[in-house]
């Protein structure tokens, strides 16, 4: 636990190159080269995306109103 | 590309704004944008998809802000091909093998290349956006609240001032040599020389007078920053959100968990 | 007899260059007095105010503010007391925003926030520039400029005020706006300039300098009228003075 955690912490973490073996399934997963990655990438992309229209239309709706 | 005493200029233009962002006191906004400089920085090398929901960030100061998109992109503009000269460095040494979807294989290096790119962009955006909606002055008061040596913040702010003064009178002579040489591409080698310790010379003399004018209003040996009330609740919730929003971002690979929320797999 | 606020005696200045700026120049300011100093391109003039507010150190002779002498002990609190209008304003303005540039005198007197904003604020008014103060100084017409450098010297409540080529570079109606707000100031005012029409409306006393030395001192009216000293002295009459070239009538103002 306390390794993950230093893990995530970490600043510049394991910045050195890595070996083909060492970079496993969840390298890919983080990445987003697979499909789950892509498929979340796409969808917080979209979500920040909506965000940001909903923030433009108050600002409009906000400027229109006063 | 533009001239660095137009940014310069436009900067302090944009940081006279009066939006939500902008009311954010300076300290704050500084807080936030460094906290966000350290987790881009503690991402895996490959995380290109688990950085993502930290682009909610910039584009929230950007629009909130109402800073011209126009404006990161031209101010960022000369130094992308930096990034990207290291971002291909990147690429070509780390030779470790990366399997795509369509089971095609590259070079683990583009992967980590990209989330170079994006990284130095998302920095560089939140800094900008962050002078754009402070100012400079805004940041001097954010450093001299977190105690910096005042010595540190008089030559910062010294600095500053300094390059709008060299580029003003590097306008100045440039204009002055353009109208005496018409037809003229550019200005002639043997002229360099002497521009250039004109240029000097000019600069010096009016750093001295602009000096001279800060002691006969009562500089001492620090700039007396343009102190700011007490942080507000909005403050402390600006903060507050967006740290733990950041946090969040570091801890939980948010896109991995809706793409399970949606489509049910982690693969 | 009330002692004068500012005593020059035999003060003298030599350039690092060995240029003799200054030989052996004396003279005394009253209080609230409007004092003009005129005299042809390197006379001395701007060394003169740059003597008296300590940015430069005398070779010789003794220069007294307040009965104070001008050296690095008394430095902090004649800057208090005395405020310099610099001849080029784009050398005094250096903040973002006009407001800022204001109140950077009154910050540096350690005032805090509500005495700040009552120093800009009388400053502002003073000088009619209020409606100036969120704009960047570098966005300003050079009147504007020059009434926000004026605002900048005003907040600091200085007791004294020298003022280099003020009038220099405005147009007739920027120049009629600062002779008024000049004219309403009560400090005592050394105003140097080349415009001898400037120095007529706004000035008592009037004095001569002349490659470095005092070639005549009086009342403004008696000074300005003596053509054979201001073209002896490289100036010539004011325009009001000099009549209307085709009837030779003159319409004489202030």
């Amino acid at each position: 636990m306390l390794q993950s955690f230093q893990r995530s912490t970490a600043f510049l973490p394991e910045y050195g190159f890595k070996d083909s073996d060492s970079l496993g399934e969840s390298a890919s997963v983080l990445a987003g080269t697979t499909i789950s990655g892509l498929t979340g990438s796409l969808l917080t992309l979209l979500i920040i995306s909506t965000v940001i229209i909903l923030i433009i239309i108050y600002k409009h709706w906000r400027k229109r109103q006063t | 590309m533009r001239n660095p005493r137009g940014a310069i200029r436009q900067i302090e233009l944009l940081s006279l704004k009066n939006t939500f962002v902008h009311r954010i006191k300076p300290l704050q906004q500084f807080i936030v944008t460094l906290v966000f400089i350290l987790i881009i920085t503690s991402f895996d090398q490959y995380s290109v998809s688990q950085m993502l929901p930290m682009l909610l960030y910039p584009a929230v100061i950007i629009v909130l802000g109402e800073i011209p998109l126009r404006f990161i992109i031209r101010t960022i503009l000369p130094v992308i091909p930096l990034i990207i000269l290291f971002a291909i460095a990147n690429a070509f040494f780390d030779k470790s093998e990366w399997v795509l979807l369509s089971g095609v294989t590259i070079s683990a290096g583009w992967i980590s290349a990209l989330a170079l790119v994006l990284r130095s962009l998302m920095t560089m955006t939140a800094i900008l956006s962050f002078i754009a909606t402070a100012g400079m002055n805004g940041l001097f008061s954010a450093l001299e609240k977190l105690k910096i040596p005042d010595f540190f913040i008089t030559l910062l702010a010294f600095t500053f001032r300094y390059i709008h003064l060299l580029m003003e009178e590097a306008g100045h002579i440039i204009r002055a040599y353009r109208l005496r040489s018409p037809g003229q591409e550019g200005i002639s080698f043997q002229n360099w020389g002497p521009l250039a310790g004109q240029w000097f010379i000019r600069s010096y003399r009016r750093a001295e007078r602009i000096h001279s004018a800060m002691l006969c209003r009562g500089l001492s040996e620090k700039i007396h920053q343009n102190y700011h009330d007490r942080a507000k609740l909005v403050d402390l919730t600006w903060i507050f959100f967006w740290c733990g929003y950041f946090i969040l971002c570091r801890l939980f690979p948010i896109p991995l968990l809706l793409s399970k929320v949606t489509i049910g797999t982690g693969i | 007899m009330i002692p004068p606020i500012i005593n020059v005696k035999d003060i003298g200045y030599i350039y690092p260059d060995g240029n003799e700026a200054l030989n052996k120049v004396s003279f005394n300011v009253s209080r609230n007095e409007a004092f003009g100093i005129i005299g042809p391109n390197g006379a001395g003039k701007s060394t003169l105010l740059q003597l008296l507010i300590g940015i430069l150190i005398p070779r010789s002779g003794e220069i007294k503010i307040e009965g104070m002498p001008v050296d690095k002990k008394n430095l902090a609190l004649i800057r208090k007391k005395t405020g310099l209008l610099f001849h080029n304003p784009d050398d005094q303005l250096f903040c973002p925003t006009v407001r800022d540039d204001i109140a950077f005198g009154p910050r540096n007197m350690g005032l805090n926030n509500d005495e700040i904003e009552i120093c800009v604020s009388q400053a502002m008014e003073a000088s009619g520039t209020g409606h100036l103060s969120h704009r960047p100084p570098y966005t300003l017409s050079g009147g504007e400029k020059k009434a926000v450098a004026l605002a900048c010297i005003l907040s600091m409540q200085p007791e004294i005020l020298l003022m280099d080529e003020t009038s220099a570079n405005l147009d007739p109606g920027s120049r009629r706006q600062l002779i008024t707000v000049i004219n309403t100031l009560s400090q005592t005012k050394i105003i140097v300039s080349h415009d001898l029409d400037f120095i007529w409306e706004t000035c008592s006393r009037v004095m001569i300098l002349n490659k470095g030395s005092i070639t005549a001192a009086g009342e403004t009216g008696l000074i300005l009228s003596d053509r054979f000293l201001l073209e002896h002295n490289n100036l010539e009459l004011p325009l009001r003075l000099q009549g209307c070239p085709v009837c030779g009538s003159y319409t004489v103002r202030g």
